[in-house]
């Protein structure tokens, strides 16, 4: 029972990262002063 | 030019995968880096690695040399970021034996560990990225010296243990299961995952910016130095808690 829950929670989380991460982040984390410039 | 003078020896980014020896020309012919690639080609790496823990799984004796080659590649890799299309593949194949090969040697002493420490990994990252994208964290220049400046002493902490144990010798508390251990052990999975944010904007960065498509290559590779460090000091942290 315990290692079904991991077996979701991993399989869960993965399907967040490949659907999330290919959405673009938010006005609030790209649009600030203080944002980490590496590439200017 | 960074205000921070470490920063500008040292590199960009609390991961070493993140020196900076791209090419940040935006003015690239071609194809350029883009978000859904590097999600993309991180799948298939991560798909390698799974292929190479079912080998290494098999073959714990693999474990060293896996290492050792592992550990050749990436540094390869962050010093040509343009063979990244070739040595990502293999470092995550062979980082994959390796880590077959730990977990099955954890799961012999504990029963289960493995799946766990998998979902917890996998968590952290699933919430780490909702937390970058919707800006609750924002990693800043102070944040990304904070989190290099902690990555390295890590580094050198556990370097310093590697010599000792030529000797016979060791640093206590690294390997202890008692609080000061637990929580030198909590503090170490902090830190790698606080660096999983350093990858999340430096490939939301690197796409905004026009990378060339390698770079894809190179963002994933990044992420993947990172959950493999993140995986294993889980693994770490469950086993010293379940052997007390």
């Amino acid at each position: 029972m315990e290692n079904l829950f991991f077996i979701i929670l991993a399989a869960l989380s993965l399907f967040i990262f490949l659907k999330l991460g290919k959405v673009k982040a938010s006005k609030k984390q790209t649009d600030r002063e203080d944002r980490i410039n590496r590439f200017k | 030019m960074s205000k921070h003078s470490a920063l500008n020896k040292f590199g960009r980014s609390g991961n070493p995968a993140f020196q900076s020896h791209f090419n940040t020309n935006q003015n690239v012919a071609g194809a350029t880096m883009t978000l859904e690639g590097t999600v993309n080609k991180t799948g298939i790496l991560l798909a390698l690695c799974v292929g190479g823990a079912f080998f290494g799984w098999n073959a714990p004796a693999l474990a060293l040399p896996a290492i050792i080659i592992g550990f050749v590649i990436a540094l390869f890799t962050i010093f040509r970021p343009k063979n990244s299309p070739y040595t990502a593949p293999a470092y995550a194949a062979i980082e994959g034996v390796a880590l077959g090969a730990i977990t099955m040697v954890f799961e012999s002493q504990y029963p289960g560990i493995g799946i766990q420490a998998i979902g917890l990994t996998f968590g952290i990252l699933a919430s780490l990225l909702f937390c970058y994208k919707s800006g609750v964290i924002k990693p800043t220049e102070n944040f990304r010296l904070m989190i290099f400046s902690a990555t390295m002493g890590i580094v050198l902490l556990y370097l310093i243990n590697f010599i000792m144990s030529f000797f016979g010798n060791s640093i206590g508390f690294i390997h202890s299961n008692g609080l000061l251990g637990i929580g030198f052990s909590l503090f170490v999975v902090g830190i790698a995952a606080l660096n999983l944010v350093l990858d999340f904007d430096f490939i939301e960065e690197g796409s905004e910016a026009g990378l060339p498509k390698y770079m894809e290559w190179y963002g994933a590779f990044s992420l993947m130095v990172t959950l493999v460090w993140l995986y294993l000091e889980i693994l770490r942290l469950l086993a010293k808690i379940r052997s007390r």
